[in-house]
């Protein structure tokens, strides 16, 4: 009884576990030693940035690049459990990285060469374009008509970086936090919001006397961060976000956390799919529209 | 190297000048409403008082960093709108006020009661003699007290990088996260704060041999 | 009014608290122990260490407790120690708070007559006896009603480690503020703030009355 018990058992088990196995992403290129003694892989995530990266109702952490952080974690030690995530601000997280607190930064990291300089990027991850939310009955229609007016937005971002240097008329103001510039707009004291469209886009279903203008300027590529020089993470972070590629993970993840079909459809042709591979030629974070 | 010197140099005195701006209005703001709170709480005028001193207590019991947020945040659903720049000379000048009172209160109060009486005995009503006798006694009893908390006030202004204001923190702040060059950077703007620290300091020690009274407590 | 935004939040932000309460704590400690070992060193005739003492106690209540904050933070790493941001914190605060305890208790040390120190090493005490034994536990009741107001202050201080990355209950609250300015159209963001200050006035406030009450009890 017992031993047609083991033998029905052992086989199942046997199964579950290569079937878990195959879930398991795979890479051939070895896991990095700090990585395999700790432990733990630490990231450093956005924790103030719908949807990008926030705080969701349970306290731990959500949006479209946490699902992509969740999904590394398990490349690296098979389940969520070998996860810590650390919120970084603009000005923390490169010394975070640098001094080894964290492994890699995945906090809508855009590239500019001047951050190369002092850390390693991983293949593109991601595409986030500036848009500007002004009220409904505002004469703003693109950034020139912001010559006098105040724009508001997060600072330390390539956007300020890019407002300044294109837009030197306008009236820039920085906000630490996406709700803290939201929240400037609709009490008035700013004429616009720049911020990226994904977030305009949500930000005018729930306020209908808003809406989003403006093209779609300083595309910012975005990646992972490495600390400088280090190879062994660098190759083996690189070889997982090939296989997410193949997955199609960075689109499905922005579908999960964006539930609008049409919006989300018009990243499917500027972010990182199995018939799309991105490199940081394309990035335009401080590029002036022509 | 040097352009990228010189440009920083001067990005950091232009922080040093919004602190220096941002601090002179709040410690005026903090010294003026603190002489006039305290004067209310040394008279002990009924109700007045009591309100003061749960604004104090209110004010010094919690921190500068949350009351300057919740003044950027909270007052336009009250109507009114500051900018980063009017916020943050109000938010220091409310909370220097805060300890003002108490150092103000105290000055008035170690006015020997003996002059009010001699004034009293002369003619004079208690609002003149208030007037003439301790308020000028009570604030030069005050300066060193409230020499301290004008430059508290003045490097509390580095809280301001709270509402994005881009004062010297700020700025040191944000080129340290863009060239790292930590020692340097911070080195500046510390000296910048202990230099003027002391430049204050100093102006007070002159003010307060300046307008000595000749003569005040030799006889007891 | 729909409420039920109110539990989440809440539950959040008690886990940040929890992390306020641990760094208030801990800088409390390490700064205690810095400020009566550094204001005992006050007393020294040895001129290098009183230079020392005084450049220590000079430089850091001199330069605003943020500055020394991100100083350490981003400085450890550059000198080769890696820390996770708490400790880094705690290190920073510590330094700015160990030179305002030790300013106290230099003063209070200070206050005390000559005379005791003269007198206990008339009946044999060495130096350090006398210092230990004869004027510190004098020194003690001048040194207390200060000492608790400066644990205020170094408690409020603790709201600053927010900005280096640390999710104290300021930085949960912003966290929780972000979310539900996402979700919903009213992010309730004064209401937040108003129960970060009300926790902070509620830890602050019974330890003013304590200093208060200690000044009046101990004043000889």
């Amino acid at each position: 009884m017992k031993k047609s018990l083991i033998a029905r058992l052992v086989p199942a088990v046997g199964l579950i576990s290569l079937a878990a196995a195959a879930a398991a992403p795979k890479v051939d290129v070895p896991l990095p030693q700090e990585v395999k003694t700790t432990g733990f892989l630490t990231v450093g995530i956005n924790c103030t940035y719908p949807p990008a990266g926030f705080i969701g109702i349970d306290g731990k952490p959500a949006g479209y690049e946490y699902t992509l952080v969740k999904r590394i974690g398990e490349a690296a030690l098979g389940t969520a459990g070998g996860l810590k995530t650390q919120c970084v601000n603009d000005g923390n997280r490169v010394s975070f990285l640098q001094s080894g607190k964290i492994d890699i930064l995945l906090a809508s990291l855009a590239y500019t060469p001047a951050r190369a300089e002092q850390l390693d990027y991983s293949h593109p991850i991601w595409a986030s374009n500036l848009q500007l939310i002004v009220p409904k009955d505002s004469k703003i229609n693109d950034y020139a008509d912001l010559a006098g007016k105040t724009v508001v937005t997060p600072t330390g971002s390539t956007y300020q970086t890019w407002l300044q240097k294109c837009y030197p008329q306008a009236n820039l103001v920085t906000a630490q936090t996406a709700a803290e510039g939201a929240t400037m707009l609709t009490q008035g004291r700013a004429d616009a919001f720049a911020y990226i469209d994904v977030y305009g886009f949500n930000f005018t279903q729930m306020q209908k006397n808003y809406k989003v203008v403006g093209t779609l300027a300083a595309t910012a590529v975005q990646g992972v961060g490495v600390k400088k020089g280090n190879k062994p993470m660098l190759d083996w972070l690189n070889a997982v976000l090939e296989q997410m590629r193949a997955e199609d993970a960075f689109y499905k993840a922005f579908a999960a956390e964006v539930k609008d079909p049409v919006f989300v459809a018009k990243y499917r042709q500027i972010v990182p799919g199995p018939s799309l591979k991105m490199d940081y030629s394309r990035s335009g974070a401080l590029d002036c529209l022509k | 190297m040097t352009p990228n010197l010189v440009s920083g140099l001067f990005a950091l005195l232009e922080g040093l000048g919004r602190t220096l701006l941002i601090s002179g209005i709040g410690i005026a703001l903090g010294l003026a409403l603190g002489m006039v709170m305290g004067a209310v709480r040394h008279a002990r005028i009924p109700v007045l008082s009591q309100a003061i001193a749960c604004y104090a207590n209110v004010f010094r019991c919690t921190p500068l960093l949350v009351q300057v947020v919740m003044l950027y945040f909270a007052l336009p659903d009250l109507g009114i709108k500051l900018t980063a720049f009017e916020t943050s000379w109000l938010a220091l000048g409310l909370w220097g006020a805060a300890y003002h009172t108490e150092i103000f209160r105290a000055g008035f109060g170690a006015v020997d009661p003996n002059e009010v009486l001699a004034a009293r005995a002369l003619g004079m009503s208690a609002p003149r003699a208030f007037l003439d006798i301790t308020v000028p006694l009570g604030v030069r009893a005050a300066i060193p007290a409230s020499t301290t908390m004008a430059i508290t006030q003045f490097r509390s202004s580095s809280f301001m990088i709270a509402v994005g204001y881009q004062e010297l923190t700020y700025v040191a702040n944000r080129m340290v996260a863009d060239t790292f060059q930590v020692f340097q950077v911070f080195g500046m703007a510390a000296l910048a704060y202990l230099v003027v620290s002391n430049l204050i300091a100093m102006a007070s020690r002159s003010l307060e041999k300046a307008v000595e009274v000749p003569g005040l407590g030799a006889v007891k | 009014m729909n409420a039920e935004w109110t539990g989440p939040v809440a539950s959040h932000m008690l886990g940040g608290l929890w992390v306020t309460l641990r760094v208030s704590l801990l800088t409390t400690l390490v700064a205690t122990a810095i400020g009566v070992a550094v204001g005992a060193f006050c007393a020294s005739t040895r001129p290098g260490v009183k230079f020392a003492v005084r450049a220590y106690i000079d430089v850091f209540r001199g330069v605003p407790s943020l500055i020394t904050l991100l100083f350490v933070f981003f400085a450890l790493p550059h000198i080769g120690i890696s820390t996770g941001p708490i400790t880094a914190s705690v290190l920073g605060l510590a330094l700015w708070g160990g030179a305002n305890i030790a300013e106290t208790a230099r003063g209070a040390l200070v206050s005390i007559s000559p005379h005791q120190a003269r007198a206990a090493r008339a009946l044999g005490m060495s130096r350090f006896d006398a210092l230990v034994f004869a004027v510190m536990p004098q020194a003690l009741r001048r040194f207390l009603p200060p000492y608790i107001g400066q644990l205020t202050v170094l408690i409020q201080a603790s709201a600053l480690t927010s900005v280096v990355g640390v999710t104290d209950l300021l930085g949960s609250a912003r966290q929780m503020i972000e979310r539900l300015a996402y979700v919903s159209n009213d992010a309730h963001a004064v209401e937040i703030y108003c129960s970060v200050l009300a926790v902070f006035f509620v830890i602050c406030y019974p330890l003013t009355l304590l200093s208060d009450h200690l000044e009046r009890r101990l004043r000889s």
